[in-house]
């Protein structure tokens, strides 16, 4: 018969001892991660080669801390590469509906918003105060009065000569008429009646040739307008370039070493000049009707004719100025942006509209950069989760990804979908390394679904949500520690505090030979246990603080745990700590709610009878069974055929079921129970009720290792506390479950007093011998197992078994009744 | 006003003005022409007449049987005839009058309007006899500044009256520039420009004096005769060749001109000339 574990096995102590700290203030705290070297050797891959495609995938379960590695992993590398370069969007004189770009070197965008600000400021008043001057105001004049001096100076010469002709030039209310005078006094009606008729044709005649000649000054009127207002035009350019080149050519010396700039400024200089009128009507107006119109954005601006006597405003000078979308002025080495909100808009950027008159308009100066722009010449995080709930962020981003530039559309457009009057602004090149860190499930359905994934993400860095344990990686988890415990100025953690935090890790992953890499989880319980000795007044976290942060985070969650303990306690579900009974055994089922995992006892029972062979597994037959469960089941069958029934049929009816279960249940961990109970019904044999078992089974007998072994022993544990100990209590696990035992220090304790004891079984023979105390017995010489052993019960009850069924088919039954 | 012993002597020594005429005749310089008429009519509280003068020349040419008009804007001549000039006149002094009462009720001016019939020149000069200032636009048409109409030119020299001619309208708020030598026509020049400055809340007057002329003795002058007035008066002494060039002295303001008639700058220089290079109200005082 085995041996239970010693109370030394059933929980691994750190040894808080081999720390050569006191406190975690004593650490350098400089630690973000531990153990993960693959997906960190995959990250730093993924930074340093150039070639495209290689964008980064980190996947791993959430808690682990990967973004916040990423992302600390990336600040590392970019704080030595090099800042890249501001980015401008100005506008396209030619073409306002593409707005250009122009690339500054890093701090030099903001240079130039600023300047071309100061310029607008300086021209605004330069500009009009320049059409308003005297001198601008008298060669207008000028050029005006020379073209109507030429044509006043026509009609007098025609006044003179017809004056000699002794015909006046007279003006009527709406132009000119010739009428004949004599000493000065237009002649009567009545003389000229009475002139002979050659004399008056005569005058006539001359009139005639002067209303020609009239005729032909005024006819040139219009012409000499088209030369004036040419003339005018020529001035005001001339006088506009006065007032601008001296300014812009400041700017150009200053960005004398960028082509694009000087191109830019260029464009400028030609605009104010050839939108000129604007300033001459303002300055014409005196000013007076300044302001009165709403801001108008100059896409209207262009159109409408009807504001052209307005002083140019606020919305005019718009089309001159600099939206810096990207200022890298500040930037230290290369970008690091994580976008935690990874919509479209945020990603690609996107061209705002304000609403104006009921119709909504846009400029370049409303472009608004993305988390791409931001991280270009960088590196860009996103959550795959955040990307892909994001309607067209995935296929947004991959469009950016594969064209290598950022294209500014909005998603209807980038569609098809919507034809909105707005911008197509000039494509920015990307160049940006991508990390999107998601979930592993993520990551293999992208990948099979999205051919595009294996182009674009060259570089998976797979994070493990579990970190070997040894020496060097428990002295950086200490140190992880206690950066967390820098990070979040908390009170500074003990060596046992440490050590039991560290216990915990252990415990989280089920493993005595690793520590937990969900890294969350620790940091939740670092700070409630700081929280804890705050309650205390404390001034260092100890190991008590820990206990007493994980007893309140069960407490917190353990309401279901609690209520099935007390249906125990109360008999609602029948659960016997003590005696035994046949066919009827301790299962132990594990249950997850929410993240809170606990155990479960379950009575198992098993009833036999003659058959064709077939175990009836109750669960399935109701569909509650999952098909592990069913698997299990199965296995119970081999079992029984390849030990007991070689040489005869297996000739039993057996159905077997989890007593008082209401839903669901999968799994094969309760299989070796099932086999127990089994044995038990056969051989006729009590199976003691103070134990507890846990464990699947092979087809030959082995005790196969289960999960949930902690928490298996525990739910039988605090059933067995709540009646009282025995001192004979006790759970069977796999014996190659005993490296995972992280077990409740309660638990330890009781099984150190001989209270509780956990038994490791490795194969179905020591469990039985152990629940039935009855030998389990091996083949002798002659191939047979001795009478008074288990197996030789069992072997005994099936060959009659197969008898009575050949003999039940002699006699066609004749026999059955008086037998059964 | 402020020195008791002033007060006599100017209002009774220089003609107040009590009564403007204003020729209209529907062009954009005499709408300027009426507006400063009824500025000026409102700070003096003096009365506007309006007056509108059928253009006796026009009417008989209108009669002859061969007239024809030939228009600015349209090809060939058109027939003029009496009658329809006669709508046309008729038109323009309606619109005239009416231009005149909404102006001056505006202001709250007292007003009136007449026309007559006749050469327009010789109807203006016969109108100015009995008023105290004739004002009018430099031109009938809407030509450049540099012309002086040859009706207001006639106006400006033999009016018997003090004359205004201007081609728009200033603010009041602008300083008004004084030429004074001396002679009676100066002082009653100087006394308008005082009246004016007077009512619009003390704009600045600036006197020139003549180069040629003893500056003291013109201070004097002014000093004896109007002493405090409760105006701010400069006065700047013309140097030779600021004389020469007046012109160029008095472009740097837009406020009123006031001449006294005959005196050197109107003699010397081509009045025309001048005018067209001040491009301000002038007054030519008598």
């Amino acid at each position: 018969m085995i041996d239970a574990l010693s109370a030394d096995a059933l929980r691994t102590r750190f040894d808080s001892s081999q720390f050569d700290f006191e406190t975690t203030a004593d650490l350098p705290a400089e630690t973000q991660v531990v153990g993960q070297d693959r997906a960190v050797e995959a990250l730093e891959f993924g930074m340093t080669i150039e070639s495209d495609g290689y964008n980064v995938f980190a996947l791993g379960p959430p808690g682990t801390g990967r973004r916040e590695l990423v992302q600390h992993l990336l600040e590392e590398q970019a704080a030595d590469e090099e800042t890249p370069p501001d980015w401008c969007y100005v506008n396209n004189f030619d073409e306002e509906r593409e707005p250009n770009v122009l690339k500054m070197p890093a701090g030099r965008g903001q240079d130039l918003k600023e300047d071309v600000d100061d310029l607008i400021e300086e021209l605004k008043t330069a500009l009009p105060a320049a059409f308003e001057s005297e001198e601008y105001q008298s060669r207008r004049e000028m050029i005006q009065e020379e073209v109507r001096e030429d044509q006043e100076a026509a009609l007098e010469r025609l006044q003179e000569r017809a004056r000699e002709d002794d015909i006046a030039l007279i003006r009527t209310p709406q132009g000119f008429a010739f009428a004949p005078i004599r000493d000065g006094e237009v002649v009567a009606p009545e003389e000229v009646e009475s002139m002979p008729d050659e004399e008056r044709e005569e005058v006539q005649q001359q009139i005639a040739e002067y209303q020609e000649e009239l005729q032909q000054i005024l006819r040139k009127v219009p012409e000499h307008e088209r030369e004036a207002h040419e003339r005018i035009e020529e001035l005001n350019q001339e006088i506009a370039a006065l007032a601008v080149d001296e300014s812009i050519n400041i700017l150009r010396q200053k960005y004398s070493n960028l082509e694009d700039v000087l191109d830019f400024l260029t464009a400028v200089r030609n605009d104010i000049i050839e939108n000129v009128d604007f300033f001459v009507q303002a300055a014409q107006n005196g000013g007076q009707q300044q302001a009165q119109q709403p801001p108008m954005m100059q896409q209207q601006g262009q159109q409408g004719g009807g504001q052209q006597s307005a002083r140019p405003d606020g919305a005019f000078w718009r089309r001159y100025r600099v939206n810096l979308i990207v200022d890298n002025g500040d930037t230290d080495g290369a970008p690091v942006v994580f976008e935690d909100n990874p919509n479209y808009q945020n990603l690609v950027g996107q061209v705002e509209q304000i609403a104006q008159m009921g119709a909504l308009v846009t400029d370049f100066n409303l472009i608004q950069s993305g988390a791409l722009h931001e991280a270009n010449g960088g590196y860009l995080i996103v959550e795959a989760r955040d990307l892909l709930t994001q309607p067209y962020a995935w296929e947004g981003l991959k469009q950016a990804l594969r064209n290598d530039e950022i294209q500014i559309e909005s998603p209807g457009q980038a569609l098809g979908l919507i034809r909105t009057v707005t911008l197509e602004p000039e494509a920015i090149p990307l160049d940006v390394k991508l990390v999107v860190v998601g979930e592993r499930l993520l990551y293999y359905l992208l990948d099979a679904y999205d051919p595009d994934v294996d182009r674009l993400f060259k570089v998976m860095a797979d994070f493990d949500e579990q970190i070997d344990r040894d020496e060097e990686h428990e002295s950086e988890y200490a140190d992880l520690i206690a950066t967390m415990i820098a990070d979040e100025d908390l009170r500074p953690f003990n060596r046992s505090a440490v050590a039991h935090v560290m216990e915990r890790s252990t415990r989280l992953v089920s493993d005595t030979e690793k520590l937990s890499g969900r890294i969350e989880r620790v940091r939740d319980l670092v700070q409630q246990a700081h929280y804890w000795a705050g309650q205390d007044d404390a001034e260092t976290v100890t190991d008590a603080h820990v206990q007493q942060a994980i007893d309140a985070q069960i407490r917190r969650a353990d309401r279901m745990r609690e209520r099935v303990q007390e249906s125990i306690e109360r008999e609602t579900i029948y659960i016997d700590t003590d005696g035994s009974a046949v066919g009827q055994v301790n299962g132990l089922a594990y249950l997850d709610v929410g993240g809170f995992s606990f155990g479960k006892p379950n009575r198992i029972t098993a009833r036999v009878r003659l058959g064709k062979g077939e175990i009836v597994d109750i669960e399935r037959e109701a569909a509650l069974g999952g098909p592990l469960h069913s698997k299990g089941v199965l296995i119970l069958s081999g079992f029984l055929q390849g030990r007991f029934a070689q040489q005869y049929p297996l000739s039993l009816s057996a159905s077997l079921v989890f007593e008082q279960t209401y839903g669901g249940i999968d799994g094969d961990s309760a299989s070796s129970a099932e086999l127990y109970a089994l044995l038990s019904a056969l051989a006729d044999e009590p199976l003691r009720q103070d134990l507890a078992v846990t464990g699947s089974v092979n087809q030959h007998g082995i005790v196969q290792p289960i999960g949930g072994v902690n928490e298996k022993i525990e739910g039988f544990f605090d059933v067995c506390q709540e009646r009282g100990l025995t001192g004979k209590q006790g759970v069977l696990i796999p014996a190659s479950n005993t490296d995972h035992l992280m077990l409740r220090p309660d638990v330890v304790e009781a099984a150190d007093a001989g209270q509780f004891h956990v038994y490791p079984v490795e194969t179905i023979d020591q469990g039985i011998e152990l629940l039935t105390g009855i030998e389990a017995g091996t083949r002798n010489e002659q191939g047979s197992f001795p009478d008074d052993t288990m197996n030789g019960k069992v072997e005994a009850r099936l060959r009659t078994f197969a008898d009575r069924r050949r003999q039940f088919a002699l006699t066609d039954g004749q026999n059955e009744s008086a037998e059964a | 006003m402020s020195d008791s012993t002033i007060e006599p002597m100017s209002a009774a020594d220089g003609p107040t003005l009590q009564h403007i005429l204003v020729a209209l005749d529907g062009s954009p310089h005499s709408q300027a022409a009426l507006d400063a008429a009824v500025r000026m009519a409102a700070l003096m509280d003096a009365e506007v007449e309006g007056l509108f003068v059928e253009d006796e020349t026009l009417r008989r040419a209108a009669k002859l049987p061969f007239a024809k008009e030939v228009r600015a804007y349209t090809a060939p001549p058109k027939r003029l005839s009496d009658r329809r000039l006669q709508r046309q006149l008729r038109y323009r002094a309606e619109y005239a009058e009416h231009t005149l009462t909404h102006t001056a009720e505006e202001a709250e001016v007292r007003h009136a309007f007449r026309t007559v019939e006749g050469d327009v020149t010789q109807e203006l000069l016969q109108a100015a006899a009995s008023t105290d200032l004739l004002i009018l636009g430099k031109t009938s048409t809407a030509s450049s500044r540099r012309r002086l109409g040859s009706t207001s030119r006639t106006v400006l020299s033999d009016a018997s009256s003090s004359v205004m001619v201007m081609r728009k309208a200033v603010p009041t708020q602008q300083p008004i520039l004084l030429y004074y030598d001396g002679s009676a026509a100066a002082d009653s020049a100087l006394h308008l420009a005082i009246q004016v400055s007077r009512q619009a809340e003390g704009v600045p007057v600036q006197i020139l004096l003549p180069a040629d002329a003893d500056p003291e003795r013109l201070r004097d002058q002014i000093r004896t005769k109007y002493g405090d007035a409760g105006v701010p008066l400069h006065d700047h002494h013309l140097t030779p060749a600021e004389a020469h060039r007046l012109s160029v002295f008095a472009r740097e303001k837009e406020g009123l001109v006031v001449l006294p008639a005959g005196c050197p700058p109107l003699c010397n220089v081509s009045l025309q000339q001048f005018l067209y290079e001040v491009d301000r109200p002038l007054l030519v005082a008598r």
